[in-house]
């Protein structure tokens, strides 16, 4: 068996200095709850692994300037039971809660959620629905930002380049007026992977959806923003009608196929259902949440 | 004082298992935990077809990479095909099948060991897997038993049919029975093939004694195959020893041969100890499954809610390899009616090869598939009549007495009304939904099965107890404990009789050089058997005691008793003796302080083949499942909002353990009712780890309330009867007639799970 070489640096610094170090075709790492199983199917080792679950400047929740920021290495764990997050952000908790089990929201990382890119990922389309964006490190030391929504570009396949590590994400907090959802169907309670997640932050002014952000999981090849939906449902006052609309506009943003987890028909119907349960849902509570 | 009028002070209480501590501080030494200095570690190739001609194996690589050991194929193996009674004691014709240790000249199944190798490191051994060069010629192959059955169809194995065999059962006749229905009501019900899924997959060591026995430590539920291993290798029976340490689950999946032979073939070629430990995915795809039945039921009722006749056809896929499909098929056939008395009965019933994964035992051994389709039925009768389920349940219930639809004399306790009764009185009112997309419903099943082997097979059991000085107690036994408390349960009972704690008793077990031979811990019948056994050399002891003491003190026996370490004399408490004190005298005496016993289960000769009529069962164990769900509308997720149990458990030996059994029945039974099910295409599994095979998680697993009737009317010790397989079999059943209430739409396939209940919903 070859050699795999290992990084493991404990902060910022020490992990641009380790760049120079780091062989071409390494791969980066956090929880390694999606690469371990990986690995184990048969997916071959890199040359190195670049462990970043240690770095201590990427494991921070902060706010500034009116923006949420999240370090990529941060525990789904870590999500749940952040102050600042449950207070500002619960639909990003309550995503990050659904994910696993226990001993898996122990290790895996919002960074390698989404650089995993699986179409299930579920705190994608929660980020999705709050309009973060990802911010990239190069290898050579350069960085960018990116709206998220760019991000996921096909099956398993992202915007980041082969030498960028994600080192966190960003987002204007939705505010206490907004209305939050996150809604996930599994084939079971615990540890189950979404056939179909969503995200919805909305805004209403009375009966009218004044704005409204939605995003789904596990229905196509990415995580999508439903802009259908979104188009349907902004500046509608809430009705039967509406919510018929908005049942059937979901139908075409989404694209999903059958496998082992549940077919193409049922993974449609069921984005419905919850779609038309969370707007029910939104207008039926009188006040805001 | 006579034993049997004694007030027990172990028996039947919830005490802690005396193995308990151990295991929760991860002391207790596995099969898998076994390390031998300098062993090599062995794995399988397995084949990348499910059905394919081995045209040729070329292993030289792999033998040439440094660090390998050895590489064998089906050429290396003595008698690489033994014809079996699989795990069978007494000769009966038509229940044998092919054991093949390796693939040869014709592959089977997907995931078939074709060849292993035996190397210094698991890694080398990979490495060496992917250095065997199998050349195949891909088969057609069959995979559904009903195309299984054709005439032309492909030929799994070697023989011109792939039908295993077939049963009949007849009870007067159905199509008079037919005639007096008010309403008959019809259906087919599919149950898919599901895996065991225990925490510890198949493993063990194997190494040369200095004795020159070979010896295997592997995780299994039946220490007695040394039999089978001996004749693989061409070798004396006692060449060959095998030690079951406590086992991580079996639930019938360790019943089989898995490990064993290869670790020792391993030994015998290289004479250097081994292990082998089969990864998750090669426990799924490889090891044996519960078998998918396709079930047909016709059922004619009266309006006044009597069953007059039951026609059942059912159709069981044996996979790849014959294994134990006859006996599981003539387990579902005697009992495919249920616990019901039904005036007319036709069963018909067969099991088919396939090019699938082979099926063999699998907790409920044949009872779990049938109950799904007479408790199903049951309550689609019911809805036919307009009746409520339970109230049509009791009209139609087995009590003693009675007979079944083989003829058999139910002579024991029934309490399966009772079991019923009292579920649905424990479930109560139906909870009414507060939200418009959801919808609640209550479903019950009832069960029978049975608990110790056929009668045919003529079971026995041995145990050998004996008192040391000091008092404390010794059993040796070779029972296979796999978790659900056999060593445990023999510890109370000599406790019990002995007049000591638990804790001063040490049950030596499942060696088959050292402990007396007990049986397979299978068929529910390790209390039943080895209990019985148990108590019989321990009340000898006791008798002993008591005759030495009697005679000592010119007390009569009767007066005796042997209480806290204690011989009471129950007429002068002064006179009141140390059992230490006790057992010295007797000692000194030369008053025997062992004994060694056998129990011998009642036996029969076969039923009769053309009409299936007779005893086949010594006795069954009664009891009910009722749960309550809640179905999201939305989703089809189906959530279980009250879950409780009944048994007559005759007598509960230890009523924590008990429990246990009939909490950990439901649990494993809910995994097939709402989420299980190997899938394949033409053979391969496509959810080989548990990613993707579903089981139950603690989130989704509901609080059980349990209730034990104990009628005292067992075979088993004081009474009791057993629960390891009947506490699962009501399960899946009981959750689809909940869910089927919920949404008033029928679901007669499992898994029920979102989908198919949301499906059904919106048919
Ligand atoms: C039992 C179990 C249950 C699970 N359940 C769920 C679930 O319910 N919902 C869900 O969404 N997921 C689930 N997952 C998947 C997984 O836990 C998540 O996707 C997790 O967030 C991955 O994070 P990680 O830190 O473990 O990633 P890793 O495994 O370390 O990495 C995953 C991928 O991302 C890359 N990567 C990681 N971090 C970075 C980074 N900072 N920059 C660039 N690339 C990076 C890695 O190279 C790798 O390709 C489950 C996994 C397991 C084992």
């Amino acid at each position: 068996m070859s050699e795999v070489k290992y990084f493991n640096p404990r902060s910022y610094s020490e992990l641009t200095t380790l760049f120079s170090q780091l062989p071409k075709g390494f791969q980066t790492v956090a929880g390694t709850t999606d690469f371990i199983p990986a690995a184990r199917r048969g997916v071959k080792y890199p040359v190195a692994l670049l462990d970043i679950s240690k770095v201590t400047e990427l494991r921070e929740i902060k706010e500034e300037n009116n923006r949420i920021s999240i370090g990529a290495a941060v525990t789904m764990a870590e999500l749940v039971s952040n102050e600042l997050i449950i207070n500002q952000c619960p639909v990003l908790a309550s995503g990050a809660k659904s994910v696993g089990s226990p001993l898996t929201r122990s290790r895996a990382t919002i960074g390698g959620n989404i650089a995993n890119a699986s179409p299930s990922a579920d705190t994608a389309p929660v980020l999705l629905t709050l309009n973060a964006d990802v911010h990239l490190l190069a290898t050579d030391g350069t960085t960018r930002q990116i709206p998220l929504a760019g991000f996921f570009l096909d099956y398993k396949k992202t915007a980041r380049k082969e030498n960028e590590i994600i080192t966190g994400f960003s987002f204007p907090p939705p505010g206490p007026a907004a209305w939050t959802r996150f809604a996930k169907v599994g084939q079971r309670n615990g540890a189950a992977i979404s056939v179909a997640n969503m995200s919805m932050i909305l805004k209403k002014d009375g009966d009218r959806c004044d704005d409204i952000a939605v995003a789904f999981g596990a229905v196509g090849p990415v995580p999508l923003r439903a802009a259908s939906v979104e188009t349907a449902a902004r500046g509608t006052i809430f009705s039967d009608q509406f919510i018929t609309a908005c049942a059937t506009a979901v139908q075409q943003d989404i694209s999903p196929i059958s496998d082992i987890r549940g077919s193409a028909d049922y993974r449609r119907h069921v984005a419905a259902n919850i779609l038309a349960r969370a707007l029910t849902d939104a207008f039926a509570q009188g006040g805001v949440k | 004082m006579s034993y049997k009028d004694k007030k027990f002070r172990i028996v039947g209480k919830p005490m802690p298992r005396h193995d308990a501590w151990e295991k929760v501080l991860g002391n207790t030494s596995y099969a898998g935990d076994h390390e031998i200095p300098g062993m090599l570690h062995v794995k399988a190739l397995r084949s990348a077809h499910a059905a394919a001609r081995l045209i040729a194996i070329d292993t030289s690589a792999a033998e040439a990479l440094e660090g390998v050991e050895a590489v064998l194929t089906a050429k290396d193996v003595p008698h690489n095909e033994t014809v079996t009674k699989f795990g069978q004691t007494h000769t009966v014709g038509g229940f044998e099948g092919l054991y093949r240790v390796l693939a040869d000249k014709k592959v089977r199944f997907y995931g078939e060991a074709v060849a292993i190798v035996a190397a210094e490191t698991p890694e080398i051994c990979d490495e060496a897997l992917k250095l065997i060069k199998v050349e195949y010629e891909k088969l057609e192959g069959v995979y559904d038993p009903a195309e299984a059955l054709k005439p032309g169809a492909y030929l799994v194995g070697e023989d011109e049919s792939n039908l295993v065999c077939q049963y009949k059962i007849r009870k007067g006749d159905v199509t008079d029975g037919f005639s007096r229905a008010d309403v008959i009501v019809e259906n087919t019900f599919t149950v898919p093939q599901v895996d065991h899924a225990y925490m510890e997959t198949e493993c063990g060591t194997a190494w040369m004694g200095e004795d020159g026995i070979i010896t295997i430590r592997a995780s299994t539920q039946v220490i007695e195959h040394f039999r089978g291993i001996a004749e693989v290798l061409g070798l004396p029976q006692n060449k060959v020893r095998v030690i079951a340490p406590m086992v991580g689950g079996g639930f019938g999946g360790k019943e089989d041969i898995t490990v064993e032979t290869y670790l020792a073939l391993v030994v015998y070629k290289t004479g250097r100890p081994c292990s082998m430990v089969w990864t998750r995915e090669e426990s799924l795809i490889c090891h044996g499954k519960r078998h998918a039945y396709k079930m047909h039921y016709k059922t004619g009722v009266t309006k006044d809610g009597k069953l007059v006749a039951q026609q059942v056809d059912i159709l069981s896929d044996a996979g790849a390899y014959v294994y134990l499909s006859p006996w599981i098929l003539l387990y579902s056939t005697v009992k495919a009616v249920g616990p019901y008395d039904v005036e007319t009965v036709k069963v018909d019933s067969r099991t088919v090869l396939t090019n699938n994964t082979f099926a063999s035992a699998n907790r409920g051994f044949g009872g779990a598939q049938v109950c799904f389709g007479y408790e199903r039925q049951m309550d689609e009768a019911a809805r036919a009549i307009g009746m409520d389920p339970l109230e049509f349940r009791r009209r139609n219930y087995l009590h003693q007495g009675d007979a079944m639809a083989t003829g058999r004399i139910l002579e024991n306790a029934v309490e399966t009304e009772a079991t019923g009764i009292k579920v649905m009185e424990m479930l109560g009112e139906k909870t009414v939904s507060d939200k418009p997309n959801i919808v609640i419903g209550q479903g019950m099943a009832s069960s029978m099965m049975s608990y110790g082997r056929m009668t045919f097979l003529h079971d026995t059991s041995r145990s050998y107890v004996s008192i040391e000085l000091d008092g404390s107690v010794v059993v040796r036994c070779g029972v296979q404990d796999i978790g659900c408390g056999q060593t445990s349960s023999l510890a109370s009972i000599a406790a019990e009789v002995l007049g000591v704690d638990m804790e001063d008793v040490t049950v030596f077990f499942g060696d088959t050089s050292l402990t007396p031979l007990a049986g397979t811990t299978t068929a529910t019948r390790m209390l039943y058997m080895s209990g019985n056994a148990t108590l019989k050399a321990a009340k000898a002891i006791r008798d002993n005691l008591l005759d030495k003491a009697s005679k000592h003190l010119a007390v009569p026996v009767a007066e005796l008793d042997l209480v806290n370490h204690q011989l009471v004399v129950e007429s002068a408490p002064e006179r009141n003796m140390e059992l230490e004190q006790l057992v010295k005298l007797c000692a000194s005496d030369g008053v025997e302080l062992f004994n060694l016993a056998q129990f011998n289960a009642p036996a029969r000769e076969f039923m009769d083949f053309t009409s299936g009529q007779g005893q086949v069962f010594a006795d069954f164990t009664f009891g009910s499942h009722a749960i309550e769900v809640a179905v999201d509308t939305d989703t089809g997720r189906a959530e279980i909002l009250k879950y409780v149990a009944c048994y007559d458990a005759g007598q509960a030996v230890n009523k924590l353990s008990a429990e246990g059994q009939i909490e950990g029945g439901a649990v494993y039974g809910l995994g097939y009712g709402a989420m299980e099910g190997i899938q394949y295409d033409r053979g391969k599994t496509l959810n080989p780890d548990f990613a993707t095979y579903l089981i139950p998680t603690s989130m989704d697993v509901p609080e059980i309330e349990t209730d034990m009737i104990e009628s005292g009317g067992g075979l088993g010790p004081f009474g009791a009867k057993g629960l390891g397989e009947p506490s699962s079999v009501p399960s899946a059943p009981a959750f689809v007639n909940a869910v089927c209430d919920a949404i008033g739409k029928s679901i007669n396939d499992l898994p029920a799970t979102p989908e198919a209940i949301l499906k059904a919903l919106e048919s």
